[in-house]
């Protein structure tokens, strides 16, 4: 019983201390609130999430113009000899790759101007505020 | 706040005021933005419905397929989705014409209903009216729940029966026909709603009563109902040629895809410190398979097993969509009004503050996720459900905005420029603009674009490039690139958002209007000269 009630005197102010930490924390990052009150941390924050995206989607274009590359070697050069066992890839194959790799750029692209959107959108918020 | 006192449901007025207001969140200006692609494929289908019969593919102009052609054979007859959603809009056409808000109503009532439902069924099974009346407000201010049940779609009647069958499971069909027949009737319509529902569903309601209610499963009735149910399915398994669909299931992505239906459970229905303390209070009584002596604790963890199975099962498919998930929302609302209850028998001020943060923001939801560094989708704005926001105040400001989104956008610009049967082709949203134009709308998803005498009259290249299920892209993105956009046709910026879906209800995807500037503009081609096809 008594331990019980210890308890439930640390879990109550655990909850209510738990929902009000959300509610500090959901204000301070509720863009409304946040562009008014300190809008360029606010707004630094936003940029390097855009920015940690752009590198992750950067990274991901790189591979694809690698790959795009690679295939323009090989379609001009011929496959490195290997083992007589080595199943080299068909022609369809080698199209169908390229295809896809190219499909992989374009929507790479479009989501850089994506993303270059949202930090001109941010941008133009900072402005304001100036 | 919960009492065992039953008040008969339709004389409580704390319901009729939530559904008063739920009839203005889900029923106001139902056309403020126009059917996006998905819904103008049931909208398409279902005017066919009203000149054909039946759903047909192709009216002779335009070609209603997203998948370049798979949804039928050579008659055109509609076989990728079932048709009780396309009979539901068509029904609505014939009574209300042919009209954004008419293919809407249905849907929109249905989710209404579902919203009684779920009070019905928490007062009906457990007579209390503080869980039922907390289930129904959770459900009506749910705003992923309001965006799904206002579209022309199959997502609140999935809902709906999920309800219905729910209700009638913690019934007496054991003993009953009525409500043994009604359980039948319910799985038979969820496959005519949508199968992949039905499949998930009654899989995981098997699961989770397998564990918690086996005592009350009695074998041969169920034998009799699911050789009756299948009766019934088996002919429109061969007929919606499911076995073809389930060839394009990629088991290599499983883990990826189950991850991310739990994320977005977490991000936008069920907050993950909610589901983290739900988890550590059962671990015991699911370790040790003891259901807990409370009724209304055991059917919660019913349904959270018939939610997490049915994560567990959808992950199968082939492509990840929250809208599959949406049938189940009514149960995380009947789940969050539990928790809140509990939360209410132990602090009175903390369960308020609880119930005031899921229903008003969606901190609880994302503040957690972010501490734990869990990225936010990469199309991340303000205007999202996945930033911190109101999500209410979202969705009012945008039923009332006047701003035009994409699909309605381009659909003024050639009501009021281009000819009736003059040929568009766009890489994306194709199907809205058969639609509300009177043009032929080429290209989208339907496959490979068929030999045109001259180049199309208007060109529409949308800024995100589509790409089927091979990874490539769509014939109409690779159609376009090889047109001479810039000697042969005039470009025309237009004042709205290039954004790919519209209308969209999946909350990671839903950009709320208005949108600040800049943003990308969508462009539309015109053809300048009398040019051969290239």
């Amino acid at each position: 019983m008594i331990r019980r009630l210890k308890t439930d005197s640390f879990k109550k102010p655990a909850l209510v201390g738990g929902l009000l930490l959300v509610f500090v924390l959901g204000l301070a990052n509720f863009p409304d609130f946040a562009l008014r009150l300190y809008p360029d941390s606010f707004l630094d924050g936003q940029l390097r999430r855009i920015r940690r995206n752009t590198i992750r989607i950067q990274g991901r274009l790189d591979c694809a113009e690698a790959t795009l590359s690679a295939l323009d070697h090989v379609r001009e050069n011929g496959l490195p000899h290997f083992h007589e066992g080595f199943s080299y890839p068909s022609e369809t194959g080698e199209k169908q790759t390229t295809r896809r790799v190219k499909a992989q750029q374009t929507a790479d692209y479009a989501e850089l101007t994506e993303l270059d959107y949202l930090r001109q959108r941010l941008g133009r918020l900072r402005k304001n505020d100036e | 706040m919960p009492q065992k006192r039953f008040l008969p449901f339709n004389l409580d007025p704390v319901l009729i005021a939530i559904l008063v207001i739920a009839a203005f969140l889900l029923l106001y200006k139902l056309d403020h933005r126009p059917f996006w692609q998905d819904e103008a494929e049931t909208a398409c289908l279902a005017r066919n419905v009203l000149k054909y019969g039946i759903p047909i593919g192709f009216d002779g102009i335009n070609l209603i397929s997203q998948e370049e052609g798979r949804e039928y054979r050579t008659d055109y007859v509609w076989r990728w989705s079932p048709w009780a959603q396309i009979y539901v809009a068509a029904a609505a056409f014939k009574i209300g014409g042919l009209s954004t808000t008419a293919g809407r109503l249905p849907f929109a009532l249905i989710g209404l209903v579902s919203i009684w439902l779920v009070y019905f069924l928490v007062m009906r099974r457990f007579g209390d009216i503080g869980w039922a009346r907390m289930s129904a407000l959770f459900l009506a201010f749910m705003v992923p729940f309001l965006l799904f049940s206002r579209q022309c779609r199959y997502y609140s009647l999935g809902g709906f029966l999920a309800l219905v069958f729910i209700f009638f499971f913690r019934g007496r069909w054991q003993s009953r026909l009525g409500p043994a027949a009604a359980l039948v009737a319910c799985m038979v319509l969820l496959f005519y709603t949508n199968y992949l529902l039905l499949f998930s569903f009654a899989a995981s309601v098997a699961v989770s009563a397998l564990l918690l209610y086996r005592k009350e499963l009695p074998a041969r009735r169920i034998v009799w109902m699911v050789i009756a149910a299948a009766a019934l399915i088996i002919p429109g398994l061969g007929f919606y040629q499911i076995g073809q669909q389930s060839g394009l299931m990629d088991l290599t992505l499983y883990p990826c895809q189950f991850g991310r239906y739990l994320t977005d459970v977490c991000r936008y229905v069920v907050p993950l410190p909610l589901g983290v303390v739900l988890l550590w209070r059962w671990r015991r009584l699911l370790a040790a398979r003891r259901p807990p002596d409370s009724p209304a604790e055991k059917f919660t963890i019913f349904l959270s097993i018939i939610i997490f199975a049915s994560i567990a099962i959808l992950a199968l498919v082939p492509q990840y969509s929250f809208r599959y998930l949406v049938h189940l929302l009514p149960f995380c609302a009947i789940i969050l009004a539990w928790i809140t209850l509990q939360v209410w028998q132990f602090s009175r001020f903390s369960a308020v503050f609880l119930a005031l943060l899921l229903i008003c923001t969606n901190w609880l939801h994302v503040v957690p996720m972010d501490l734990l560094g869990m990225e936010r989708p990469p199309l991340n704005d303000f205007n999202m459900l996945s930033s911190p926001n109101i999500p209410l105040r979202l969705f009012l400001f945008e039923i009332n905005s006047d701003e035009q989104d994409s699909d309605q956008g381009i659909a003024i610009f050639l009501n009021a420029h281009a000819q009736p049967g003059d040929t568009v082709m766009t890489t994306y949203g194709d199907l809205p603009l058969q639609f509300y134009t009177s043009c032929r709308v080429l290209g989208s998803l339907q496959g490979k674009v068929p030999e045109l005498s001259k180049l199309p009259d208007w060109v529409i290249v949308r800024h995100l490039p589509g790409r089927n299920r091979d990874e490539r892209l769509f014939d109409s993105e690779e159609y376009v690139r090889r047109l001479r956009l810039d000697e042969d046709y005039q470009a025309v910026a237009l004042p709205c958002l290039d954004e790919r879906y519209g209308n969209i209800p999946n909350p990671h995807a839903h950009w709320f209007l208005p949108l600040t500037e800049p943003f990308l503009n969508i462009i539309i081609h015109h053809r300048q000269s009398e040019t051969g096809n290239d």
